[in-house]
């Protein structure tokens, strides 16, 4: 009996027991961190932290990663949350974090203070980020990200031919109800039109080739991605090396734009 | 694009954000495959995580491809997994590439030629665990949403990843069973280059070995090198490889004719040469991603032949700026897929398991739009073996002492010359003498967590 019973015990053992050695238990160490115990919110909230079980103790790191931690949750739309993360000395170090949420708020409204033309939908579409969960409707606010957003923003406005657009720092009020509303201000200045097309350099028909190929026209606003695609599509329909000078006229809202053709090598 | 580049561009992606879903119907679609649900639900690491799978397998033809030894590496990170915060162990993809990361969406990259450096399963256990802390700790996500990282500020929190990621796996070893000291071997076997982002190498090898103390655990090497039978070393020529007067892709069963005037240069799976006025680039890419880059053409010609479909075409600019959610995350991701640049004249050559693409620089021979004659045929039987790659043999050493006198392989030796081994100990060989451009290049591991 003692002998079934050692057998059934040892081959329950080998069951349970992962391949080679049972995990040991942890050692004592004052240079280690042993448990992480988070209240006030799921560990599962600050997993920067949670992750510290079984490192090395080094308090600096900890308050950095608590602050890491913090940002993360800011970054959920717990705008004002805080960490706080007492040590306590046992078989080794445990950290208990005590964490503040605060309200989740969700952007209810992102306002363009302008009157331009430029697409609404487009300028939403810009700022929106991962998959429509940051500095969308609904979704949460995470400034450097806007701000990072505001400066592409600005950039189309200019290619689609707002030379002068300027995007204002974004403004925002919060409802302790747990939303934020976000105003942008937009100068959005004269919308330029090309002004004139020629070409230069090279034969004439060449020249006439090349204007032909682009298909650009004086009086159509200027528009950066069509220019662009224009010369890339007359550089290889006509195998010459095309290059576009663009010219902003001083006195009217136009830009002319110049192509030089290369000679035939 | 080369494999550290690709390595490079995976690991951006796991930092940064976004992929291009073609629309085919009203379903969006990425490389030829129904968005998951994830892709829908707004869960953007998730959509990620399998976007960056997706890449590797079906455009950038960089996974490798070994069901029985991605098991065998997915069952020692389930092991890990149960001693850590996860719910769920992540999942694991073995790439052509050297580097080991942790992409968002909960999968970790480990490069084959990183494998092939381990000399057990606790060391290969130590390079996972560094990455399931990574994912454990939200180290990648804390950089996608976390506030902007500026400056120094931003390496001194990158470097605590690190030593985190570091340390936390010397723990998930003890909890495994594994012997704790692997982790210092394991650093010691893929760290070969210093960067900003990590601690010093000399540094995070001590701090492993110190708190992995004496501790015993299970090694597990004849474990690991039997599961390595069979594995490709060094670089995979099966993407490209000058075999005789042709490059060959093998993985696609085709020759590119070389002549005794082309100024040719291989760098790595890409052929550039200079064939009279006209410049060529060609390299293999994966079939869903030839298809898109197919159908976006300009100016486009479509011919099938005894070689496959082959379109000829010109890389257009993309029509329109998509800019809904998905459409910008695709974005992102499509960037650091090789391809051509718009404007560019290419030919892409469609076949079973994937596509050559040609791209053409300079003047070609019809007046500059045309491709010159590229001397494309089907590949050889013996093209094909010899753009066979080694392979790893186990052999075993017939006396005790340092494995370089164990007096086997020799000239073959995948093992570190100095490992002390029994007699009858398995040793880690290459089936042939590696030539020096079949080494794969070395990339410092853990490209980006």
């Amino acid at each position: 009996m003692p002998l079934r019973w050692l057998i059934l015990t040892l081959l329950a053992a080998c069951r349970a027991a992962p391949i080679g050695h049972d995990a040991p238990a942890a050692r004592c160490s004052s240079h280690r961190v042993g448990q992480v115990a988070v209240t006030g919110a799921p560990a599962s909230a600050v997993p920067q932290l949670a992750v510290l079980e079984g490192t090395i103790d080094d308090p600096e790191r900890t308050e950095r990663v608590a602050g890491v931690a913090a940002d993360g949750l800011r970054a959920q739309g717990y705008a004002d949350a805080s960490i706080a993360v007492a040590r306590r000395p046992g078989c080794r170090i445990d950290l208990e974090v005590t964490v503040a949420l605060g309200p989740r708020y969700r952007i209810a409204r992102i306002a363009f203070d302008t009157d331009d033309d430029f697409p609404e939908a487009d300028r939403l579409a810009v700022v929106e980020d991962a998959l429509g969960t940051v500095n969308a409707i609904g979704g949460v606010y995470i400034e450097y990200r806007m701000k990072r957003a505001l400066v592409e923003l600005e950039r189309r406005y200019r290619d689609a031919g707002w030379l002068e657009a300027e995007l204002g720092a974004p403004r925002t009020t919060y409802d302790p109800a747990g939303s934020v509303v976000v105003r942008i201000p937009v100068r959005a200045g004269q919308r330029f039109r090309i002004g004139s097309v020629r070409a230069v350099g090279a034969g004439a028909l060449a020249r006439e080739a090349v204007l032909q190929s682009l298909g650009l026209h004086a009086g159509d606003y200027y528009d950066g991605p069509r220019i662009r695609w224009a010369i890339e599509r007359a550089r290889h329909r006509l195998a010459r090396w095309v290059e576009l000078r663009t010219n902003i006229a001083g006195d009217r809202p136009e830009i002319d734009l110049e192509a030089v053709v290369e000679a035939q090598r | 694009m080369t494999p550290a580049v690709r390595a490079a561009a995976a690991a951006a992606i796991g930092l940064a954000a976004c992929a291009r879903p073609s629309t085919l119907g009203a379903q969006p679609r990425y490389l030829g495959a129904e968005l998951p649900p994830p892709c829908v639900a707004h869960d953007v690491e998730a959509c990620l995580g399998w976007m960056i799978e997706r890449d590797l397998a079906d455009a950038a033809l960089d996974l490798y491809d070994d069901l029985a030894l991605r098991a065998y590496v997915q069952g020692v990170a389930d092991r890990l997994a149960r001693g850590s915060r996860l719910g769920g162990a992540p999942r694991v993809v073995i790439a052509d590439h050297d580097g080991t990361y942790a992409t968002s969406g909960s999968r970790i990259v480990i490069g084959r030629p990183t494998i092939e450096r381990l000399d057990s399963e606790a060391e290969l256990a130590g390079v996972i665990a560094h990455e399931l802390a990574h994912i454990e700790g939200h180290h990648a996500v804390v950089s996608l949403f976390g506030p902007p990282p500026a400056g120094d500020d931003a390496l001194v929190l990158r470097r605590d990843a690190e030593a985190i990621a570091d340390e936390r796996a010397v723990a998930l070893l003890e909890r495994a069973g594994y012997a704790p000291a692997a982790m210092s071997r394991a650093l010691r076997a893929v760290l070969d280059a210093e960067d900003d982002e990590h601690p010093l190498r000399a540094d995070r090898i001590a701090r492993a070995k110190v708190m992995a103390g004496g501790l015993p655990g299970f090694e597990g090497r004849a474990e690991l090198l039997g599961h390595l039978e069979h594995m490709v070393v060094g670089r995979d020529a099966r993407l490209g490889r000058r075999v005789g007067d042709a490059w060959v892709v093998a993985a696609l069963g085709l020759a590119l004719e070389l002549s005794p005037d082309d100024a040719v240069r291989d760098a790595s799976d890409v052929l550039v040469l200079r064939r009279g006025q006209a410049t060529l680039a060609a390299y293999a890419i994966g079939a869903a991603w030839a298809g898109e880059l197919a159908a976006a053409l300009d100016e486009r010609s479509e011919d099938v032949r005894g070689l496959g479909r082959i379109t000829v075409g010109t890389v257009a600019a993309p029509a329109g700026r998509d800019d809904t959610p998905i459409g910008k995350l695709a974005r992102a991701i499509r960037s650091t897929l090789p391809q051509p640049a718009v404007g560019t004249r290419v030919e892409i050559v469609e076949r079973p398991g994937g596509a050559l693409v040609i791209e053409l620089g300079g003047r070609g021979d019809r007046g500059g739009r045309g491709l010159p004659a590229l001397g494309l045929r089907a590949a050889r039987p013996s093209e094909l073996a010899a753009a066979e790659p080694a392979r790893v043999v186990i052999e075993h050493a017939w006396r005790t002492g340092a494995a370089a006198d164990a007096a086997v392989c020799d000239g073959r030796l995948l093992d570190s010359p100095d490992r002390h081994v029994a007699a009858g100990d398995p040793i880690k060989c290459a089936d042939r003498p590696l030539a020096e451009r079949d080494r794969a290049p070395r990339l410092m591991a853990d490209a980006a967590p």
